[in-house]
């Protein structure tokens, strides 16, 4: 079997271990590609028809005006800030157990950040119209509204979105030499150009680490303040419920729970699927599960801050949402949520051998997201469904087109990720190595 | 439009007037009679024309918009007495009535095989002659049943049915016979005299819905608004007496939900404390009848049987005694029992014992304008309608049956063998212009135009200061191929009696029967415009001060106070029901109009369907959920429609509003909801002969499945607001 | 608001306010069809309306007090408060939702992308949103007023104070040379209003009616609490 210009075998066993995902995927791997296909026209095929027909396809009708396309654009944001802060986070407190996810969770952000924004374009009324939210000349003079928390959420996101591809770019780099050097067939030009030349000089090696330390807090900062402005679209508005000052940070910890849950789902299914056991070890699970712990615990103490202040202040206005909540028409998904992100985790992830287990981590993950999900959706809703004038309360269930159009937007992420790893080395090849070095020196 | 509605005007000789039109005097130079020619009609500049509103019998003045040709809005004509340019929903929704896509088009002939409904066109000319046919072989053997009309249509008609030996009747289901007929015996009056709401200081009301479905709800909106806020100094209190809270009575200072068929009891009661409170001047002979009448039961068994406590009857009559100017009325559901007709008596027998008839704030009756020269017709009651059911059937007459824009298929409950009278009819004529279920077993069908494409009149009774007529002018070309009832009448006319001397059109009977008036008129006829294009500006004649007051006396006679009787025993149907007018569908001729069927039901806020209206305690007594379907038996059937939990009812008394529950009536109307008068049982009051409404027991059986009970406000909703909390009064500076 | 007050009313820009008489409302609903009659407002028909998608500028809302016997239900008229503080206004991405010189909330129907953030933020749940294309059945299309659009797919709509006719009103005045009168202008639902419970005006002509009876003991604002400062004032309904 020859790989590119270097034989498959004459590599060391950390390049053929970590480029052995990039070889063509077997029926396995095909038939999941046309599955999630399947899905996303699907997705694509409601998302026509709603243009089409008109957004009336989603079960929306005053005073709920926003709801599943909002609450997944806030939850595919918060997907996002894994990587950001699973690489970023970890590479500045230099912690050593990154290594082997910090490319697992950086692909995970960019894939995230194009479905969310994907879920703009779905809530749109005239879609077609979008362009209207972009600061272009124009003869009328009409410019966007930068009152409007919308267009802080816009500029934000695009920066993130930009800034965090320059992030998964940069490390990225020697690895693509590498493939370059040792893949061959259409991917190989491909490859060489996106190494840019590298040759793996000193002065290279010293610009990229350079690059890498100015960009890791820059993007930790926008990382933090695009979900803080994702949270302000809420907590500026008069909505009871929204308008909370408690509403950024905890959608930064929100999002970053999220985020380390689809991290360990990630790290399970990769592990497994490519045999990585050596690379990704129990360790990595141990150290990401305390993690979750810490998140966990922050976003229930910004949580019950926040259900405290409104049940002790007991305004009418409020109360009905918490009523709602606890005992009310959401009283099920509201308890569903509750065990699924705090419960749940806590009582697992407490347990050190149950850190060790990778499944019983995966399925935590799994359980956190789904919570996360409906959290989302609780956020938006409930509040929306009370307003001050009660004779106006209403509630929600999303309608088949939204449904489909969600399920359509988790295949396509999904998706995409699959086509990745058969692009990207997702495992930082350099970067593990030098994890090795350095564990030699330290030991 | 254009050539035919210039010739039909040259054919009325009338375009000569219509050329002097553009110097009008300030008051009424947005309103032009339909006579301006074409090369007048700006394109984009709108036109308003004055006409008389056709949805219910109160007659209120209109303007309407037109543009291009195109009615765009009917509002109220300002210088109407009645609504003075104000308009209730019913009235706005009329434009739907002319652009209803479910209009009839044309004369129409019954298929021969087909079921009922299935027509197929045909020209006028030979409508109308197989009609005239028909007529001539009837042997005067002809009933007309329309809805009541006034002025020169009910003039020409009435003529017309005489003259082919037949018989005119007028049919309303809401046209309150009992307390009419209290009003003819107790006061001597052809009609219901004014209710001075507006000055009134106490409004005692019977369960009379007027600011609804009764008599001339605008009029009653108007005064009610007075009688709350247009006095700087004075706020009328209202009491409103009933055992379904009704959107009267939710504008009532208190509600007080008496026993269903206890409401001349109450009056009794209430009635007897005045005798020794009142401020009337009776006569000795008149103090003894009213003693005989109001004393004939003793105050606790008044007490118990409304279900009133007495300390509750005594405030009443005291703040009746004390206020200055009290009102007593009756009306609606409420009132509408086997003894509806005493009740009515003992009612207004309360404003004789307050002595507040003939005055400001009291009841008072206008002489009689010189319109009213009227055909007597007979209203037709339900007990009567009955009674002409069976002797058709019993001597197997084969009568020749016309209709006129009334529906009594659908307003007559099942009991009364009203599709009896239909089946034995040897022919069938409607001149209705749109299907319902009666039109639909017409065997020809010679359509009406829409009230805004048509000529005619409408006179006041005696119940307005400023008694006059009003006009109904054509504010657009006919959409269709249809033709004013006058006309075909006249046609008709033609054809059976060929030698009479008739009008060409009857526009050109309205015109003249209108000059007749402008000559009688005192004032000296003016220069330009002539009187007649001055009327159409304005939209009718009524004199501008207000007439002296005819005097009134009480009379009250035998029958005494009976009780109610209901059908159905109360241990097999335990609970009373109460189908009442929607006041947004009325008795279902709004059914068919999407802006009424999509206007909320205030209390409700049900749009596009029935509802079954239960008190809660009830519902919950019986496990039913707010939106499941129950189903209501009475000894005379059942219908199904979706619970609604309302807080203000009787336990004891369930309620359904009428007006849905079509099965022929459109789009918009067919087959949505059910129809509470279905199931009615054949009680009526004893003197009128009108359906007791609320007479029929009933038993409810709940089926727990979902119904479609469409809420603009979300089921559940509670009353917990701080709505309440910011209705305190603003802090008001210095 | 002082300051010009002083100026001359000529110099003055109108400020169009409204009374609702919560003590002659009766409940009867005539301004909300002579709204949709005015304002081409779509019919919805069943099917929307149970989702929930009924489209009123204005609509009467009921609220139930107490238990029976006791119980009492209340109405109250409510549009688009044409706040001067109008929360609905900043948080539209793109100048849809905008601010008159007149103080009135204006719809920019065309600039509008159907974000719905200025429904979620209007506190009295004024804005109406189209879900789909608007549909008459013929020929109900033709009682349209020419002078207010059709509100397509996908746009938000709520009362506009029935801005056409503010407009007529005030070049009817302009074409005689005069200021306008109080009382020249009523919308609609004031138009229709039977009981008189609706006065619309100018507040800024101190003489005007509505400048008059906002002045009232019993006057408030709907949810004065929140700063919106509305141009609506109400009366409160008085009780035995
Ligand atoms: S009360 Fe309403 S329906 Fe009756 S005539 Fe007046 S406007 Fe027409
Ligand atoms: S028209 Fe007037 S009285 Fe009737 S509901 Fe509207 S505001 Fe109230
Ligand atoms: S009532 Fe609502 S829509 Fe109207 S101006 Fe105020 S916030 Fe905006
Ligand atoms: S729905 Fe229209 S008006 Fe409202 S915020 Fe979005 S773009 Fe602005
Ligand atoms: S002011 Fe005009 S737009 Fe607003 S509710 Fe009244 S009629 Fe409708």
């Amino acid at each position: 079997m020859k790989q590119g210009s270097v034989g498959w075998n004459d590599m060391p066993a950390i390049n053929r271990d970590l480029l052995a995902p990039l070889s063509p995927g077997g029926r396995g791997y095909v038939l999941l590609v046309v599955l999630l296909a399947a899905i996303v026209s699907a997705g694509a095929g409601a998302w026509i028809y709603q243009i089409e027909t008109g957004i009336g396809q989603t079960n929306l009708h005053p005073p709920i005006f926003w709801s599943a396309y909002i609450a997944s654009f806030v939850y595919w944001i918060g997907v996002s800030h894994s990587g950001t802060f699973i690489s970023g986070v970890l590479r500045l407190s230099k912690a050593e157990w990154r290594r082997p996810i910090t490319r697992i969770a950086e692909l995970m952000t960019i894939i995230s950040v194009v479905i969310a924004t994907l879920f703009v374009f779905y809530h749109l009324g005239r879609s077609w119209r979008w362009y209207y939210l972009i600061p272009y000349p124009n003869q009328r003079e009409i410019w966007p509204d930068f009152r409007s928390p919308l267009m802080w959420d816009a500029t934000a996101v695009l920066t993130y979105a930009t800034a965090s591809t320059i992030y998964l770019y940069l490390p990225l780099i020697p690895d693509f030499a590498l493939a370059r050097d040792r893949i061959g067939g259409w991917r190989r030009p491909i490859y060489a150009a996106l190494s840019l030349g590298w040759q793996g000089s000193q002065q290279q090696w010293q610009a990229l680490n350079t690059a890498i330390r100015i960009i890791t807090p820059l993007i930790v900062m926008v990382m933090i303040s695009v979900h803080s402005i994702v949270g302000y679209d809420f907590g500026m508005s008069l909505v009871p419920g929204w308008h909370t000052s408690i509403i950024a940070p905890y959608f930064v910890v929100g999002a970053v729970h999220s985020g380390l849950g689809m991290v360990a789902i990630g790290l399970y299914l990769v592990r497994r699927t490519y045999r990585l056991e050596s690379y990704i070890r129990l360790e990595h699970f141990d150290k990401l599960g305390k993690l979750m712990v810490a998140m966990t615990l922050t976003l229930a103490y910004f949580y019950f801050s926040d259900q405290l202040t409104v049940w002790y202040g007991k305004v009418p206005d409020h109360m009905a949402i918490l009523h709602s909540l606890m005992s009310g028409t959401f009283a099920v998904p509201q308890w569903t949520m509750i065990t699924l992100i705090y419960v749940l985790p806590l009582i697992t992830l407490t347990i050190p051998a149950f850190r060790h287990w990778p499944l019983g981590m995966m399925v935590i993950g799994l359980c956190i997201n789904v919570g996360m999900y409906i959290e989302r959706m609780l956020i938006l809703v409930p509040p929306l469904a009370h307003p001050r004038l009660s004779y106006n309360w209403s509630d929600y269930f999303p309608s088949w087109v939204e449904l489909t159009i969600m399920a359509g937007s988790f295949a396509l992420a999904v998706l995409l990720y699959v086509l990745a790893v058969k692009f990207v080395p997702i495992i930082s090849i350099w970067e593990e190595k030098e994890g090795h070095l350095h564990g030699r020196e330290s030991h | 439009m254009d050539v035919k509605r210039r010739t039909f005007m040259k054919a009325l000789g009338l375009t000569a007037a219509s050329t002097i039109l553009p110097g009008c005097d300030a008051e009424v130079r947005h309103l032009v009679p339909y006579l301006l020619p074409d090369d007048e009609i700006v394109p984009g500049i709108a036109d308003w024309y004055a006409s008389t509103c056709g949805e219910c019998q109160a007659g209120c003045g209109i303007i309407v918009r037109v543009m291009e040709g195109r009615a765009k809005k009917i509002e109220g004509n300002p210088d109407h007495p009645l609504n003075q340019g104000k308009l209730c929903a019913q009235g706005q929704s009329a434009l739907q009535r002319l652009y209803n896509p479910d209009r009839l088009q044309g004369p129409a002939l019954r298929t021969a095989a087909g079921p009922e409904g299935t027509f197929t066109a045909t020209s006028w000319d030979d409508g109308v002659s197989r009609l005239a046919e028909k007529l001539r072989g009837a042997d005067g053997r002809v009933i007309m049943i329309s809805r009541p009309l006034s002025g020169t249509l009910a003039e020409l008609l009435s003529t017309f049915v005489r003259s082919v030996g037949g018989t005119l009747f007028f049919y309303d289901p809401d046209s309150e016979l009992s307390l009419r007929a209290a009003m003819r015996r107790g006061l001597g009056v052809p009609g219901i005299p004014q209710y001075d709401v507006a000055q009134a200081t106490y409004l005692l009301s019977f369960g009379a819905p007027m600011l609804e479905q009764w008599l001339s709800p605008v009029a009653f909106g108007i005064a009610f608004g007075q009688m709350r806020q247009g006095r700087p100094t004075r706020r009328g209190r209202f009491v409103q007496i009933e055992p379904r809270l009704s959107l009267t009575g939710a504008n009532a200072d208190r509600w007080v939900p008496v026993r269903p068929g206890t409401e001349g009891l109450l009056a009794l009661g209430v009635g007897r404390l005045l005798l020794t409170a009142g401020k009337a001047d009776l006569s000795p002979k008149e103090r003894a009848a009213f003693e005989r009448f109001y004393g004939s039961i003793p105050l606790q068994e008044v007490a118990t049987g409304t279900d009133i406590p007495l300390d509750q009857i005594k405030d009443m009559a005291q703040a009746f005694a004390d206020a200055e100017h009290p009102l007593a009325i009756g009306g609606g559901t409420a009132c509408a029992h086997t003894n509806a007709f005493a009740a009515h008596l003992a009612i207004n027998g309360l404003n004789a014992l307050a002595g507040n008839i003939n005055r400001e704030g009291g009841v008072r009756w206008y002489p009689d304008a010189p319109f009213r020269e009227q055909a007597d017709v007979e209203w037709l009651s339900e007990r009567r309608i009955r009674e002409l059911a069976q002797a058709t059937a019993a001597d197997n007459q084969r009568p020749l049956l016309l209709l006129y824009d009334c529906n009594p298929l659908f307003t007559l409950p099942s009991t009364i063998p009203i599709r009896r009278l239909f089946t034995n009819a040897s022919f069938i004529a409607s001149f209705s212009s749109c299907l319902d279920e009666s039109t639909a077993m017409a065997d020809l069908i010679l359509p009406d135009h829409s009230r805004l494409e048509t000529w005619g009149d409408h006179v006041q009774d005696g119940s307005s200061p400023r008694r006059g007529a009003s006009l109904i002018q054509p504010v657009v070309t006919p959409l269709y191929n249809t033709r004013a009832l006058g006309e075909t009448i006249l046609d008709l006319t033609r054809r059976l009696h060929p030698d009479a001397e008739l009008p060409r059109t009857f526009a050109e009977l309205l015109r003249k029967r209108w000059d007749g008036l402008a000559a009688s008129e005192q004032s000296p006829p003016p220069t330009p415009p002539s009187r007649w294009v001055q009327h159409l500006q304005k939209g009718g004649w009524w004199p501008s001060s207000s007439t002296a007051v005819q005097k009134l006396r009480m009379a009250l006679f035998p029958p005494a106070y009976e009780p109610a009787q209901f059908d159905g025993e109360a241990s097999d149907f335990p609970l009373h029901f109460y189908p009442y007018p929607s006041p947004t569908l009325g008795q279902g001729r709004g059914a068919n109009l999407p802006w009424l069927q999509e206007l909320p039901d205030t209390l409700t806020s049900a749009i596009w369907g029935s509802w079954v209206e239960i008190n809660p305690a009830t519902a919950r007594s019986y496990n039913i959920r707010q939106g499941d379907i129950v189903r209501v038996h009475s000894r005379h059937g059942s219908i199904d429609a979706p619970a609604l939990h309302y807080p203000g009812i009787r336990p004891d008394v369930i309620a359904m509003p009428i007006g849905q529950g079509h099965t022929d009536y459109g789009r918009y109307a067919s087959h949505r909801g059910a129809n509470p008068l279905s199931i009615l049982a054949p009680l009526f009051d004893a003197e009128s002969g009108a359906l007791a409404l609320g007479a029929t027991r009933i038993r409810l059986e709940p089926l727990a499945v979902p119904g479609n009970l469409v809420l603009l406000e979300h089921p559940g909703t509670k009353a917990g607001t701080d709505l309440l909390s910011i209705e305190k009064p603003r802090r008001v500076e210095g | 608001m002082s300051a010009d007050q002083e100026k001359t009313p000529e110099a003055r820009p109108h400020r169009w306010q409204m009374v609702i008489d919560l003590d002659r409302c009766t409940g009867c609903e005539a301004c909300v069809v002579a709204c949709h009659a005015e304002n081409n407002i779509r019919i919805s028909g069943a099917q929307e309306a149970a989702e929930g998608r009924a489209i009123n500028w204005i609509r009467i809302e009921r609220y139930w007090e107490g238990e029976y016997p006791d119980v009492k239900a209340k109405f109250m008229p409510v549009l688009c408060q044409q706040c001067a503080d109008a929360p609905c206004e900043p948080v539209c991405p793109v100048y849809a939702s905008y601010h008159t010189p007149e103080g009135l909330n204006a719809q920019v129907y065309n600039r509008c992308i159907g974000v719905r953030y200025c429904g979620n933020n209007c506190p009295y749940t004024a804005r109406q949103f189209n879900w789909f294309d608007p549909h008459w059945d013929p020929p109900l299309q033709e009682q349209l007023n020419p002078d207010v659009t059709v509100r397509q797919n996908g746009i938000m709509e709520k009362c506009t104070f029935c801005v056409q006719r503010i407009r007529q009103g005030k070049e009817q005045a302009e074409r005689e040379g005069r200021p306008v009168r109080d009382g020249d202008i009523t919308p609609a639902c004031v138009q229709s209003c039977p009981t008189t419970a609706l006065v619309f005006g100018d507040g800024n002509d101190p003489a005007s009616q509505v400048a008059q009876m906002s002045k009232s003991r019993r006057g408030f604002h709907l949810l004065e609490s929140l700063g919106t400062h509305p141009a609506i004032t109400y009366l409160k309904r008085l009780d035995e």
